[in-house]
């Protein structure tokens, strides 16, 4: 699921809200309730709710512990903090390892790495706790385009394994590529909330609360404006490639 | 990248670095106990060469002297304080103008306190060279009956880990406020003027750093109630035992012989 | 062409021996704007490091205004080269935006109304004159930005230097650094390190490719984007729109709505 709202529209108050970092890490006045995973943010300890949720931030470096001086170590450091035995860490590390695919780098200073790789270790470090939910906030924001692809690659691996993403992201058209779901906030209010092809492809709704819809969706807006296509809104690469042929065709 | 040599853990593969980390905490702690008990700066020169042979048994050579490099300005300032206003001084060595006088036992103080400091530098130095923050904590932790708190461990380790990070961000930061027309070089003054460009950006951003860093660790189970466990896992071998037996040994009959003579 | 900024043979190693940069040639004048670019640890940054002196040439050598760079200091430099780094939390440290514009002014020797005027006039250019009494601990990503390049702008150098102005800055944010940069490049040379493709599209006009310590093109901004092969290996981030010109075969400089359905109505 995406959430995406211009800045300050309350999209990362959201997101901590759902480790519990709001209220119990910011305090302040919490009306109404969220239950994540049959938990009540409220009452339950944030080191709870990290057992069912996922947290991860968009500093690649700030989010690395400082508790691991090497990259599988970092991995487990979740796993300690739990009292996991021993073995089930050795396991899970090893699994993680070979999800992000830098085996190879396990006893390598996480420091040392590229900032798209600590970004896949700290998502890494977060999975390994085996939460249900998986919230990411501006993931690649801070990324060099190198980096973001390999983040957003293995997001896009993430998104086969049946865990439920939040993503927070200004990148619609990382978005298009995956998200079922859109929902939109605009001064900490949720104002729409559907599909991520009704979502994205609704130019006013996006415009309104200050979100620029892609490219793609606006070329063919533009195509349809002057007759040139009569079909659906682009929203994808895929979608926008096979409007721009049969255009091209007539 | 920077010019700057990291003061972090080195892994080769050493008599020393294969100790235990509670003998080399052990050891390091009679090297400071020493350096204060014993009289006079000869001493305590002659505890500072043995580093030397230390170095190269660790494998880890020169890293050892060349952060001295920062001491060196202290080392300075020490000298003149202590020489010309030492308060017990009663032996003057030169007389100068303006009533300025160089104080011969003062001299002698500074050097007491300096050798001190270069000792206990190049201890702690050659501590960090050697020793995993991982293995030393999960060491702590193995004696029970001093009941760490898991958070003192972190504390350490994340500590040792930051310090080669500031390390790299003073050196941007020099890099950016240059590139502003901040004069680093030459006299007294131009060092004090740019002591608050140089440390302003430090602390601010270290501030937010501490922030996101604090919410990344709760994301992790920081604060959970279980009992932990560890990844890394260290020994202690008879042989570490004889060592540090050795070392207590060795340190009270240096002492006593020493305050003897 | 009075050249600004002349390399010659320039190569340059760390201590540790790595070679950052092998025999860089290139030459830079009045009133251009480039952008260099190229993936991280091609030498972009080292290269740029050596316009104001902050590292010296290992081999070769450096020219500013005809002048060797080896006996200069970087603060002396940059009364003419001018460099924002890119990350103004290692920058700032004063309590309101007009006492940090005026750090780098009050360096190089300005005083009383001059330098008022100075930071005035550069805090006028980044749209920060009606906040500039306002804490650096209350700014958002892109007011902290545009203070740090104040501050630059307000030592008048002839070359500016920025470094990734747009990176981590929504839509708004990358559109204001993108004006404030065609109005800098109408009175000053300006250097742009960038994985942008659409921004450096949009305001630079010669191109300088890095690739592992070498300089690999340097060339007019519409030529470098049809050669593909070279565009891969500098870890620019094409604007979606181009990535679909590419794969319909259009022309690959396309990088607005606009232009792509010009090149449509042109294939009619």
């Amino acid at each position: 699921m995406g959430l995406i709202g211009r800045v300050s529209s309350g999209r990362s108050s959201l997101c901590s809200a759902f480790l519990g970092l709001i209220p119990h890490f910011y305090p302040g006045e919490f009306t109404g309730s969220l239950i994540v995973d049959g938990l009540s943010v409220n009452d339950s300890s944030i080191a709870k709710l990290s057992t069912h949720v996922g947290l991860v931030f968009q500093s690649p470096v700030n989010q690395l512990s400082g508790a691991g001086t090497t990259v599988e170590e970092e991995l487990a450091f979740g796993l300690e903090n739990l009292g996991v035995p021993h073995s089930e860490m050795v396991r899970r590390v090893n699994e993680m390892l070979k999800l992000i695919g830098l085996t190879s780098f396990r006893k390598r200073s996480p420091f040392e790495l590229s900032g798209g790789q600590q970004q896949k270790v700290a998502i890494a470090s977060v999975l390994i706790m085996d939460p249900k939910v998986l919230v990411m906030d501006e993931p690649t924001a801070q990324l060099d385009p190198l980096g973001s692809r390999l983040v957003f690659d293995f997001i896009k691996k993430l998104t086969k394994r049946g865990i439920t993403i939040i993503l927070n992201t200004q990148d619609i058209n990382q978005l298009a590529e995956f998200a079922d779901r859109v929902l939109v906030m605009d001064n900490g209010m949720i104002v729409r909330d559907g599909t991520a092809r009704d979502v994205l492809t609704d130019i006013n709704c996006l415009n309104s609360h200050g979100i620029n819809p892609s490219d793609l969706t606006l070329l063919s807006s533009e195509l349809k404006k002057r007759g040139l296509y009569k079909g659906h809104l682009c929203l994808t690469m895929r979608d926008a490639e096979l409007m721009v042929k049969k255009v091209i065709k007539k | 990248m920077p010019k700057v040599i990291l003061l972090s853990y080195v892994d080769r593969d050493s008599f020393i670095h294969n100790l235990n980390p509670l003998a080399k905490l052990l050891a390091l702690f009679c090297a400071v106990l020493l350096c204060f008990l014993m009289p006079g700066f000869v001493y305590n020169l002659i505890m500072f060469s043995f580093v030397i042979p230390l170095a190269f048994i660790a494998k880890v050579n020169w890293m050892v002297f060349r952060t001295l490099r920062f001491l060196t300005i202290l080392l300075v300032i020490i000298f003149v304080i202590q020489g010309f206003f030492y308060p017990l001084a009663k032996v003057p060595l030169i007389v100068l103008p303006f009533g300025f006088t160089l104080w011969e036992d003062g001299l002698f103080n500074a050097a007491v306190i300096c050798s001190r400091l270069l000792a206990m530098a190049v201890y702690g130095f050659l501590f960090v060279l050697t020793t995993h923050p991982g293995d030393l904590v999960s060491a702590l932790r193995h004696i029970k009956s001093l009941k760490i708190p898991f958070s003192f461990g972190y504390i350490i380790i994340s500590t040792l880990q930051v310090i080669p990070r500031v390390q790299l961000q003073i050196a941007t930061i020099i890099e950016a406020q240059k590139s502003r027309g901040l004069e680093t070089k030459g006299n007294l003054i131009n060092r004090l003027r740019s002591y608050l460009p140089l440390v302003g950006p430090l602390f601010s951003g270290g501030v937010q750093q501490a922030i996101e860093r604090s919410m990344a660790l709760e994301a992790r189970a920081f604060s959970a109630d279980t009992k932990k466990t560890n990844y890394r896992a260290t020994v202690m071998r008879s042989l570490d035992k004889i060592i540090m037996l050795l070392l207590v040994i060795v340190s009270i009959t240096v002492v006593i012989l020493t305050r003897l003579y | 062409m009075t050249s600004l900024i002349t390399v010659k043979d320039l190569s340059f190693s760390y201590i540790s021996g790595v070679k950052a940069l092998d025999g860089i040639n290139l030459d830079i004048g009045k009133g251009e704007v480039i952008a260099i670019v190229g993936h991280n640890g091609s030498g972009k940054t080292t290269l740029v490091k050596h316009f104001n002196g902050l590292l010296k040439p290992t081999s070769g050598v450096v020219l500013v205004n005809g002048i060797p760079t080896v006996g200069l200091t970087t603060a002396h430099l940059s009364r003419t080269v001018g460099y924002v780094f890119q990350n103004p939390d290692d920058q700032i440290f004063n309590s309101s935006i007009y006492s940090e514009v005026s750090f780098g002014p009050s360096n190089i020797g300005l005083k009383g109304s001059k330098l008022k005027s100075r930071v005035n006039e550069a805090l006028e250019l980044t749209g920060l004159s009606s906040i500039k009494g306002k804490h650096p601990l209350d700014l958002n990503l892109n007011e902290k930005k545009m203070t740090t390049i104040a501050s630059v702008i307000a030592m008048k150098p002839e070359v500016i230097i920025l470094d990734e102005p747009t990176s981590g800055q929504d839509h708004d944010g990358v559109k204001r650094v993108e004006l404030l940069v065609k109005e800098l490049s109408k009175s000053h040379t300006v250097i742009l390190i960038s994985h942008d493709m659409g921004l450096v599209s949009r305001v630079a006009n010669r191109i300088i490719m890095m690739w592992d310590s070498r300089l690999i093109f340097d060339g007019p901004i519409r030529e470098a984007f049809t050669k593909n092969d070279l565009l891969a290996k500098t870890d620019l981030n094409p604007p979606v729109i181009t990535e679909l010109a590419q794969r319909v075969g259009l022309m690959p400089d396309i990088f607005t709505v606009g232009e792509f359905i010009d090149a449509l109505k042109k294939r009619k």
